[in-house]
């Protein structure tokens, strides 16, 4: 922010607008000269993932935004814009990490749990570097969704995007966009954890206490300020709404599809088990997060109709030496599939591209993958309004590559994430 | 489809970077390139035939459906709840031969077995004609086959592990083992870890300890898997261990005596005393209480003559039915073990651990023999056969673990016992010991819906199993799972029949 303020300084017109709000407090004179101009990225290809690729095409973006996208002879490029010629690359939207634990210490998915951590925001608990931020930027992230990997309700997650390094400390307040992006839940095959779900749909499956009737006593003595807004369109006389506390409310929201879920399943076993409660509760339908054994279970899943978050791993089929490929075989049969890197660690995301590479050499289909690490995340977290893909109106979320996005042989050599340039190669020492 | 696909992909890339396309080895440079293609995917070697021949794409989906559950392939159309298994070689076990019948399973259970079975209309058929249709194969071991070996702690319960989609349990499936015991009886021979010559000598052991699950190999689904939560009751009793043989005594006197009073409880109940009192009953008693009443094997290890000499005085004393495990010398005093309630868990193809087989230089007869089944049949016995390792996997040595429990039994017939002995051996015999003979072990109405159909005599080294059933599912088809289905042998024509054939 300070670098882009002094840059435009030196512009006249920037320090006309800076001499008239100069009177003003300094503060908001900084935001207001911050205020970045518009840019006219000239691209050989811009690969929109929602539609078409386009030839030739120009991004225009302003205020974090792309506003116009186009063929560069029906784009009109406005006086005012700082035009980037970049006739070798193709644009593609930032990937978006949909289950990621960067920035966490815990090293992997835990459904081990019985948590109850309706309360819990991972926001509080993230711990960034500027270091890991580029890492992220430099893999091709623009977004990522960080989330407890506990079992049971592990809590709230939280979106978050890499921003320009500066000489500052990094707070992790920079970095998140959404403190409630999703629920983010576990379940391994115990006594312990079955237990702990049985007794979550008992207390909040309105449609199971509606068929046995409510016969306890309301509480009529709930103070109102324990509800939260959201809640208020539950019909008040039903013990689901009484189940509502600060731990079970996220999954209530859940049940309601006002809030994205995901439940992590540690193998194909948990899927089995797990598979008695979605038949007795069709309102409870996350999307899973499952391992690269799940190819076993992919029949089911795709009954069950539920989207699912795949690592590019191969599992080897345990006593042969057959490679089987869970992501694509998920997309094969048409399951929405968000395609996540092998590694749980910022550090381990530099290869994600050329994973993607690998899995379109195994026969997935180049753009199916593309969107697997694009716009059905977006679609997931429900911000696809938003970004996931190169359209006006949303978020400029891109990636400059110097050939077609996932193959082998291209480079990434610059990323913007809402505009901003977080990663770019020249500049990198 | 694939590698049109592959074809597609491939074409882009080189496109984009402005290079020729060359679709037969992909694009040419950069450590990328030369990266994925040293990829297992194009490890593929031969054509066609075995499990490596395919093209890695094709595999994959060949094996998906096969892995996946065969029952719900049609899933728009309703499924009949009926399964014939048609004109095979019926061996009912608990009933002679039947040459050509049919099994008829409805749901779960089989509901008519015979020469004269009327199929209903819309019900799944297998044709088995030529096959030999056994019953679902009962082994009194089994490891890894259910989640790959775990040991229950705490509140934890057996069946909320399972792992339905274990490869163990598909491969337990592809040599007809449907139902197995875990967790009681460890390894080729003995428990507890040690072998089982001489066994029950070690101090500090429990007197008696439950272990062990029974289960079926319901691969897919997690329902109808447990048959029985506890499979045995576990003793350390040896003619050298005087500590451990004065406390299970002391135990199982007690478990007499609760049956007296109980009994005399019931006398009372009857004669119309309403206020008589149940006596009292602590948790080790109640044990040995089932063991005596029938409902709980009790298990103990023996090999050694004189082991077992006092393992079958511990029986006749209070009447205790006992499985005997090892029994390697039991051929040399069969007769003299007649007196007790004993039956046997044997391991055919295992010599003596202790080496000393029928060493002359000993005052009697001693060691390991082939004929130690058919002594034991000679004598009265009922007996069952473990396979040499209850573990299972592609590696090792082929014969020498789960897979080949048949093999095992057909050894006892080398030893001079009967092939229907031999076969009895892998399905009701081990039902009847781990009593669960009223769920499974014989092809009769009203047991569960488990066969196994196989190519060749079950006792056959060449026997293949072809289709596997367990309650009612068809779980695995060797034609559509990748452990044996490059095997294309016709097995009508080029192999001789068996002993069964000719009979």
């Amino acid at each position: 922010m300070t670098r882009r303020a002094t840059a435009f300084v030196s512009r006249p017109r920037a320090a006309l607008v800076l001499a008239i709000v100069a009177s003003l407090a300094a503060d908001a004179a900084a935001q207001d000269a911050s205020k970045p101009r518009a840019i006219a990225y000239k691209v050989k290809r811009a690969v929109t993932v929602s539609g078409a690729a386009i030839d030739d095409a120009v991004l225009l973006v302003e205020g974090g935004k792309i506003v116009k996208i186009g063929k560069a002879s029906e784009v009109e490029i406005p006086d005012a814009a700082d035009v980037t010629d970049l006739p070798e690359l193709t644009a593609s939207p930032g990937f978006i990490h949909v289950a990621s634990l960067a920035f966490l210490p815990q090293p992997d998915f835990d459904g081990q749990g019985r948590r109850e951590g309706g309360d819990r925001r991972i926001a509080d608990e993230i711990n960034p570097t500027w270091e890991q931020v580029g890492k992220l930027a430099r893999a091709g992230f623009t977004r990522l969704n960080i989330v407890p990997p506990d079992g049971g309700i592990a809590g709230y997650g939280c979106l978050v995007r890499p921003i320009p390094r500066t000489e500052r400390p990094l707070r992790a307040e920079q970095l998140v966009s959404s403190r409630e992006s999703c629920l983010m839940t576990g379940f391994a095959p115990r006594t312990t954890n079955k237990a702990f779900w049985k007794e979550l749909f008992q207390k909040t499956d309105p449609k199971k206490d509606e068929a046995k009737g409510d016969e306890s006593p309301r509480s009529g003595s709930r103070p109102s300020g324990e509800s939260r807004p959201t809640s208020a369109s539950r019909p008040t006389d039903s013990k689901a709404a009484d189940a509502r506390d600060a731990k079970t409310a996220p999954f209530l929201d859940v049940l309601d599809r006002k809030l994205p879920c995901f439940l992590f399943l540690g193998n194909s076993a948990a899927f089995a088990h797990f598979e008695v409660y979605f038949k007795d509760h069709p309102k409870f339908r996350p999307v899973l997060i499952l391992r690269p054994d799940a190819w076993v279970i992919l029949d089911q899943v795709k009954k069950l109709g539920v989207p699912v978050v795949l690592s590019t791993s191969a599992s080897q089929r345990p006593d042969t030496n057959i490679l089987r490929q869970a992501a694509l075989e998920a997309m094969d049969r048409g399951i929405a599939t968000a395609v996540i890197p092998e590694t749980n660690f910022a550090s381990g995301y530099a290869d994600f591209a050329f994973h993607l590479a690998e899995l379109i050499r195994r026969g997935a289909d180049p753009a199916q993958a593309l969107r697997a690490a694009t716009l059905t995340p977006a679609e997931m977290l429900g911000v696809a309004d938003e970004t996931g893909s190169l359209d006006a109106g949303k978020t400029a979320d891109v990636l400059f590559w110097t050939g077609e996005p996932l193959a082998p042989t291209s480079r990434l050599v610059r990323a913007l994430a809402a505009g901003a340039v977080v990663y770019d190669e020249t500049k990198e020492p | 489809m694939r590698s049109v696909r592959h074809l597609v992909a491939l074409v882009v890339a080189s496109v984009a970077l402005a290079q020729d396309s060359r679709p037969e080895s992909g694009p040419d440079s950069g450590p990328a390139a030369s990266r994925t293609e040293s990829g297992p995917a194009s490890r593929g070697r031969g054509r066609g035939r075995g499990r490596f021949g395919r093209g890695e794409g094709a595999d994959s989906r060949a094996e998906t459906r096969a892995d996946s559950r065969p029952d719900e392939g049609a899933a728009s159309k309703p499924v009949s709840p009926f399964l014939a298994i048609k004109d095979g070689i019926l061996y009912p076990v608990s009933s002679p031969v039947v040459r050509r019948g049919t099994v008829l399973i409805k749901d779960d259970k089989i509901v008519d077995v015979g020469r004269d079975v009327t199929i209903p209309e819309g019900a799944r058929v297998i044709d088995a004609r030529g096959k030999h249709v056994t019953p679902g194969l009962v082994s009194v071991t089994v490891f890894g086959t259910f989640a790959g070996g775990f040991t229950p702690r705490g509140e934890e319960k057996t069946a909320d592990q399972f792992d339905p989609y274990n490869q163990r349990m598909l491969m337990a499936l592809s040599s007809g083992i449907t139902t197995g015991c875990e967790g009681a009886l460890q390894g080729g021979g003995g428990f507890f870890g040690g072998g089982g010559r001489g066994g029950g000598r070690g101090l500090g052991t429990p007197i008696g300890q439950l272990a062990g699950f029974v289960g079926k190999h319901a691969y897919g689904s997690i329902e109808g898997v447990t048959v029985r939560d506890t499979a045995a009751l576990l003793v350390q009793y040896g003619a050298g261990d005087l500590l451990n043989r004065g406390q299970t005594r002391d135990a199982v006197r007690k478990a007499v005596e609760y049956r007296k009073k109980r009994s005399d409880w019931i006398a009372e109940l009857a004669a119309g005393k309403k206020d008589a009192k149940q006596p009292p009953l602590d948790d080790p008693t109640k044990n040995w209480v089932r063991v005596l009443d029938g409902e709980l094997p009790c298990l103990v290890s023996s090999d050694d003559r004189n082991d077992l000499e006092a393992v079958a005085d511990l029986s006749v004393e209070f009447e205790l039915p006992l499985v005997v495990l090892g029994a390697n010398e039991a051929w040399t005093i069969a007769p003299r073990l007649a007196r007790a309630k004993l039956s046997f868990i044997l391991n055919p193809r295992q010599r003596d651990s202790a080496g000393a087989w029928n060493n002359p230089a000993a005052p009697h007869e001693n060691g390991w023999s082939v004929e130690n089944a058919a002594r034991l049949s000679a004598a009265g016995f009922r007996w069952c056969v473990q396979p040499l390792s209850a573990s299972v996997g592609t590696g090792g040595l082929m014969g020498r673990d789960l897979l080949q429990l048949n093999m095992d039994a057909a050894f006892t017939v080398r030893g001079g016992a009967t092939e229907e002995e031999a076969l009895a051996a892998v399905t009701l015999r081990p039902a009847e010991i781990l009593k669960i003979a009223d769920r499974v072990g014989s092809l009769e109405v009203g047991k569960d819906g488990d066969v196994a159909i196989m190519d060749l005599d079950p006792l056959d080294y060449r026997s293949f199993a072809e289709f596997t059933v367990v309650n009612g599912r068809v779980v695995y088809e060797k034609d559509k799972t990748s452990f044996f289905n490059h095997v294309q042998t016709d097995r009508s024509k080029g192999l001789k029949g068996s002993w069964a054939n000719e009979r």
